[in-house]
């Protein structure tokens, strides 16, 4: 069966974690990653820096938009949609994986 | 020094930087190796981590460190990486078909060019001689007889493989190994030296390789590595230093074979093992070279005349089975690894059997048992790792091992056709697409671009 992507709802309750051929590093402020498989170089800005940063394989998702909305000050029905819409790019990219319970 | 990346850990011992290095060899000695993600987020900023990445085509987040990662064929590469070598001079041998080898050493230089034409160009001028950058230093290739035309105002490395003086042709169908059916050398260590004396070259430092273990000199012409060595020292005596004691044995050994004397000859082995164990080796004998290169009749006879000398050698039994999977006879094969130690290569060979069996389970449960780490194996063993996941459904797998070539070098157009499909099934549009476009561009326009640069067009 094929499973289209874009459908991929992304939980609250989620919890991710950084795939293993991904290095990462604070370079002037902003994350940035090379993924090694594709030979990709990637730099966030200060928001994705922060939710890539929380993503550790501990914390749900809704743990993590908390904290970004406390960091920023900004509405938290906008950070959830940011935060998810991120998610789904990251996942997409396969930067980070869904962590088994 | 038996292999040749050796001279790469005596040059950083020495703590030697911004060298030329005058590089005598049957083969150039560089391949890539891909440096480590770490040292590239570890720039200050965004610009310097821009600037590292146009000096690396790729980059691996392998546990390895690059040093880890350096063997025979690349310390080169390593050796200009950390700036021990700022100029990098080839000296490859003369062939009585010049024309064949210098279309030879271009083939080469082509090859590793095309790979990442941003970081390799090397272009003929005449007679052979091919000029160009690596990573932005100097290079050129040139035969032998083209040295006296090298001029240098400073010390150099100078750095020698003994197959310089056996391994003659590049263009030979026994390249990278020499005519193993009746080796001999082409230059002896005496003119050679008396040549390079003459260049007047004032050496930093002196490497010499042997290279038999793992590399391509025939152990019986090991001792002309003794003499070498021992004509640069200046500490040549004919009467004490040719031929060493272990050489000799070994000599005695292959005459009383010939002669049909096993009992001498087997004393004479055991005594040549005894003054220096490197003699017993798998490469003892031309035998694996000719299976390889398709000489079964003549490797046969190899084997059978060296088993005679070292009955217990693990090589034999390899051969045999080898032997069995190249006439497809893969049951037979399966029952012959069956006792083997868990060697890498056997472990490859039952996968191999088992899959050709349409075992694809089991052969599933036996690849599990395979350890990386040996290079020349691991191409291989992501191979059929890759294959044997699509077969049996496990996409993650296969995904894994077709990542697992490309980071090898191996990232072929079928590689990224593979994962286009696999990520397509998976619902990752995104990948899909992506590897799709990357196979395009390996088949398509990496030839178009390779083809516009050798007309001059940037």
């Amino acid at each position: 069966m094929i499973k289209i992507p874009f459908l991929t709802l992304v939980s609250s309750q989620m919890i991710y974690e950084k795939a293993p051929y991904v290095k990462w590093n604070i370079v002037e402020g902003n994350m940035v990653l090379v993924d090694t498989r594709e030979m990709e170089l990637l730099r966030f800005n200060e928001v994705a820096s922060a939710v890539w940063d929380q993503m550790d394989g501990q914390r749900k998702i809704e743990e993590i938009v908390n904290h970004v909305a406390e960091q920023f000050e900004a509405p938290l029905p906008q950070i959830q949609k940011d935060v998810a819409a991120f998610v789904r790019k990251l996942l997409e990219r396969e930067l980070i994986l869904e962590k088994n319970a | 020094m038996e292999d040749h990346d050796g001279a790469y850990y005596a040059w950083k011992q020495a703590g030697l930087k911004d060298k030329i290095l005058l590089h005598f060899d049957a083969h150039m000695d560089f391949n890539w190796i891909a440096p480590h993600a770490d040292s590239l987020l570890q720039q200050k900023n965004f610009r310097q981590i821009l600037n590292q990445i146009g000096k690396n085509p790729f980059w691996t987040a392998r546990r390895e460190s690059n040093e880890e990662r350096v063997n025979l064929g690349n310390y080169i590469h390593e050796a200009i990486q950390t700036g021990i070598v700022r100029e990098f001079i080839w000296v490859y041998p003369d062939s009585p078909a010049p024309e064949k080898q210098f279309q030879a050493v271009g083939r080469l230089l082509r090859a590793l060019g095309s790979t990442f034409p941003d970081y390799f160009q090397a272009e003929q001028n005449v007679n052979g001689r091919f000029k160009g950058l690596i990573y932005e230093i100097p290079f050129q290739a040139l035969p032998y007889s083209g040295i006296s035309q090298l001029k240098f105002s400073e010390s150099v490395l100078l750095d020698i493989d003994l197959d310089f003086l056996i391994v003659q042709s590049l263009d030979s169908k026994f390249y990278p190994f020499t005519d193993v059916r009746n080796p001999g050398f082409w230059l002896s260590p005496c003119e050679f030296h008396k040549n390079v004396s003459s260049l007047e070259i004032l050496p930093e430092m002196v490497t010499l390789a042997y290279s038999v273990e793992e590399g391509y000199t025939p152990l019986t012409l090991k001792y002309l590595g003794k003499e070498l060595a021992a004509r640069l020292s200046g500490t040549f005596d004919s009467e004490s230093d040719f031929p060493d004691e272990a050489a000799t044995h070994f000599q005695f050994a292959l005459l009383a074979l010939e002669k049909g004397n096993h009992e001498k000859a087997r004393l004479h082995y055991q005594k040549a093992i005894e003054c220096d164990p490197s003699y017993r080796t798998a490469y003892n004998h031309p035998g694996p070279v000719l299976a390889e290169l398709g000489f079964y009749e003549e490797a046969d006879h190899s084997y059978a005349q060296m088993q005679l000398l070292d009955p217990g050698h693990p090589a034999y039994r390899l051969y045999e089975i080898k032997k069995l999977v190249d006439q497809k006879k893969w049951s037979e094969a399966l029952l012959q690894c069956k006792d083997q130690v868990a060697l890498g290569e056997i472990c490859l060979i039952k996968v191999k059997c088992l899959m050709n069996l349409k075992r694809f389970q089991e052969a599933w449960r036996e690849l599990a048992n395979y350890k990386e780490g040996k290079d020349y194996l691991d191409d291989s063993y992501f191979h059929l790792k890759a294959k044997l996941a699509e077969k049996i459904g496990k996409a993650e797998e296969a995904i894994e091992a077709h990542y697992g070539l490309i980071q090898r070098w191996m990232g072929t157009a079928s590689a990224h056709y593979s994962l286009s499909r696999l990520y397509f099934f998976k619902g990752n549009l995104y990948k899909a697409k992506r590897h799709l476009i990357k196979g395009l561009q390996v088949l398509f326009l990496a030839p178009v671009i390779r083809n516009f640069r050798r007309l001059g067009f940037s």
